[in-house]
């Protein structure tokens, strides 16, 4: 996990202060964006494990003030980007359900039941990927077509596999045909301390319905 | 030198968007572009789209503390406009405003009293829906001027053109309260243009110069726009002047309150009814969401002839995903029996909307279609453009084959058609269309105009527009008024117990009146009391564009009541109230507004008639 966070944070920097090559911005931002939404999950996997009590449904609590960091008017880059990916799982929890799918315990469903559930997953998800990005095959053919890279290829846009041999021509079948996306439309986080402190921390607020 | 901008504002009932392009002069004109429009898209954060939801809700006061708030907000609105009152606000719909343009032209209501949320019980917050378009026009001005690709300031902007677009079927009332929405909102003086035209100037802008070899003189072209909730026709003919493609808007249909939501919400309560009928209960949010699935079901199924259903799950209120998920599905048979059997079904012309008998007691709220088939407002309409074609001689002569005759009764047949609205992405829909159009037409085939862009026609077209009637070159629809209006005039005649004299109808505006046209109707005096608020009843046809100012109507009976006018003449200094003679001018302002004088000849005084938009 922590192999995670710095390859994000190296990610976001890259990002950020390097003047990158456009035919690489792409596939950077997309690393840098699927590198932190994993790391979150895998977080949240592990905070599962120790479950929390359920609250009484009668207490009347008095609402959580946010701890208000410690210089609560400096946002430092890596806070603003820790809120864009959580505002980002956000989405795809808002819109796909996709938190509800991954807390939940899989293995006490049949497949029809987890079958059902995915397809909200996928509707929703897909639908906020749709909006935010702009997503293509890195490979425009087919997969299992042959395919022939001479020595200043993309290195970052193909990942060469097997009996890879010391210098080009490298010969090869295309076995996965790898994403890109050519647009990226994220929501950005409104930038004052109070909302950067809230969207690092909140995904889904709970819904409390009033008769 | 700063630039400056020929601006388009799509205010759509759903959904708006804004468009513009550059007036550098330059020739060949620069492209239009859909300018982004930031909005809160969560609690939390902001994104740049290229349409604006035109959805209001209504904070609750710790939501206005904790909200974040836009680049160009002091600090937080009562108000968050776009995707997130959307997605937030389904949820207590008490707190959600939408459709807020649809209560614009309808009579029962005062569009400037606080209506909305409609049924909301919370009295203190309610906006009016007047004040919901003032906001929604006041953030896409904010918008623009943040936008970080437009240096645009209050002082550049304007000096920009700026183009509002309103459904055809807009009576005078609601164009008006429309332009005067943009005012309040900063955007200064602004000009109106048909929603239905600005997707034809968009479709120019499209096809450059290759339009003349696209469409020929004689021709007569439908441009047929179901957005979400409304359903829109014109008419637009091309004839021949000297050797130029000349074209004319020679008809414009009723605001039918009836479109894509409608076929989204059919297909919901019948999958509900299924649902139901195997003792499964859904809340009304559930509902949203089955409703949200059942339009990606009909634009997959339409888009795939190989599916044949399409699963449809609708998730739990609360976070358990596995356990407690509703499946259901939607079939191709009852896509097809709903939405084209059921609102596209092919007619014969002489199959008209049915109006159900009204019951005594009815609910006042927006004035829905009873008839949910399209096909007959179609049906309808071309009969009535018909009617109207014939009762003026100085419209477009048409062709013999763009007129049809089906036992006895006569209608335009058009030859192409132009389609707009988001219904429409779904290419079966549009080939339901051209087919029914086809059987109207005895099956003479008919075309359709490609090039559309559903979504953001109607915002690009008006910018499109106003750039090229800024730099004078291009070419203009001819349209003026779309309706003739008449003022009620009460018949002299002695007085018998029992009987109200007879409202007869005095025409004040021809239809097809233009821009900067001027009529005076000098020939007949009125008396007119000073010193007190005079009412008169003012009419108004789609039907008749033979009348002439100055014709006079024996009845009112085949008008449409639009509104009332009011005027107070100051008393004469010293005298009481009192009769004096006065003169009624009209006049349709360069905006495409219409304005309405009374003069005194003696004095040459002049004392503008407002439009009474108090509803009655």
């Amino acid at each position: 996990m922590t192999f995670l966070t710095l390859l994000t944070i190296a990610l976001i920097s890259t990002l950020l202060y390097s003047p990158i090559p456009e035919q690489f911005l792409a596939s950077i931002q997309i690393a840098a964006i699927a590198t932190p939404t994993l790391l979150l999950i895998l977080q949240m996997l592990t905070l599962d494990k120790s479950k929390q009590p359920t609250a009484t449904t009668t207490k009347i609590t008095e609402p959580e003030k946010m701890e208000q960091p410690a210089a609560a008017t400096a946002i430092t880059t890596e806070q603003s980007c820790d809120a864009a990916v959580v505002q980002f799982v956000a989405r795809l929890q808002e819109k796909g359900r996709l938190l509800d799918f991954i807390m939940d315990d899989i293995a006490a469903y049949d497949n029809e039941s987890v079958g059902a559930a995915a397809r909200i997953v996928h509707q929703g998800c897909c639908e906020v990927l749709q909006d935010s990005f702009t997503i293509e095959t890195v490979f425009p053919g087919e997969e299992m077509e042959s395919i022939t890279l001479a020595d200043n290829y993309d290195s970052h846009s193909y990942r060469l596999i097997g009996k890879v041999p010391e210098a080009a021509p490298f010969v090869g079948q295309v076995l996965h045909r790898g994403w890109k996306t050519t647009r990226v439309n994220l929501p950005q986080v409104v930038n004052t301390a109070e909302h950067i402190e809230v969207a690092r921390s909140i995904i889904a607020p709970a819904d409390v319905e009033i008769n | 030198m700063d630039t400056l901008y020929a601006i388009g504002i799509d205010l759509g009932t759903s959904n708006s968007a804004l468009a513009l392009a550059a007036l550098d002069g330059s020739t060949p004109s620069t492209p239009v572009q859909i300018v982004t429009v930031e909005q809160l898209t969560s609690a939390t954060t902001s994104a740049r789209n290229t349409t604006l939801p035109s959805a209001l809700y209504l904070c609750t006061e710790p939501e206005q503390r904790s909200f974040a708030t836009l680049a160009w907000q002091e600090q937080t609105p009562a108000h968050v406009i776009g995707q997130f009152a959307n997605d937030h606000g389904f949820r207590s719909p008490q707190r959600l405003v939408t459709s807020a343009k649809s209560w614009l032209c309808q009579h029962h209501h005062d569009p400037q009293k606080p209506l909305l949320p409609w049924q909301s019980q919370l009295d203190n917050i309610m906006l009016s829906p007047f004040e919901a378009q003032v906001q929604l026009l006041r953030h896409l001005r904010s918008a623009l001027l943040d936008h970080p690709d437009y240096s645009l300031n209050a002082d550049t902007l304007s000096r920009c053109k700026v183009t509002i677009t309103v459904p055809a079927s807009f009576d005078e009332v609601a164009r008006i309260l429309t332009a005067e929405a943009a005012t309040e909102a900063g955007w200064g003086e602004v000009a109106l243009l048909e929603e239905q035209q600005a997707a034809f100037y968009h479709w120019l802008d499209q096809s450059g110069e290759q339009w003349r070899q696209q469409i020929s003189a004689g021709e007569i072209i439908l441009v047929c726009d179901v957005g979400g909730g409304t359903a829109d026709f014109s008419l637009i003919a091309v004839s021949d002047d000297d050797g130029e493609l000349q074209l004319e808007r020679i008809s414009v249909g009723d605001h039918i309150l009836l479109g894509g939501d409608n076929m989204d919400l059919a297909l919901a309560y019948t999958l509900k009814a299924e649902l139901e009928g195997r003792g499964t209960k859904i809340d009304s949010v559930q509902f949203s969401s089955l409703t949200l699935s059942c339009r990606r079901g009909k634009e997959q199924l339409f888009d795939n002839d190989e599916l044949q259903s399409y699963p449809i799950s609708i998730p739990s209120r609360g976070s358990s995903l596995f356990a407690k998920t509703i499946t259901s599905q939607l079939s191709r048979e009852q896509l097809t029996a709903i939405v084209l059997e059921g609102f596209l079904p092919l007619l014969s012309i002489d199959e008209q909307p049915t109006q159900r008998p009204q019951s005594g007691l009815q609910e006042s709220g927006l004035n829905y279609a009873t008839d949910p088939v399209l096909s007959k407002h179609l049906a309808q309409f071309l009969v009535r453009s018909q009617i109207n074609y014939e009762t003026n001689a100085a419209l477009s002569p048409l062709n013999n084959s763009t007129q049809g005759q089906h036992n006895g009764l006569r209608y335009i047949r058009p030859s192409a058609v132009l389609f707009n609205g988001g219904v429409f992405k779904s290419q079966p829909i549009r080939r339901r269309v051209v087919d029914i159009l086809q059987q109207f037409n005895d099956d003479v085939p008919l075309r359709e105009l490609g090039g559309a862009n559903f979504d953001l026609a109607v915002a690009k077209g008006a910018a499109f527009y106003t750039a090229s009637i800024t730099k004078g070159d291009g070419i203009r629809i001819k349209a003026g008024t779309a309706r003739s209006y008449y003022i009620g005039l009460e018949s002299s005649m002695p007085a018998i117990p029992g009987l109200i004299p007879a409202l007869k109808a005095l025409c004040v505006v021809p239809q097809g009146m233009e821009e900067g046209a001027e009529f005076s109707l000098t020939k007949q005096q009125f008396g007119l009391m000073t010193g007190q608020p005079v009412d008169f009843r003012f009419f108004s046809s789609s039907v008749r564009a033979g009348d002439v100012v100055g014709d006079q109507l024996e009845t009112t009976d085949e008008l449409e009541e639009t509104s009332q006018l009011e005027i107070t003449l100051p008393s004469i200094a010293g005298q009481p109230s009192q009769r004096i003679p006065v003169t009624l001018h009209s006049h349709i302002t360069d905006l495409g507004t219409l304005e309405l004088w009374m003069q005194h000849d003696e004095s040459g005084q002049r004392w503008k008639i407002e439009f009474n938009v108090r509803g009655h």
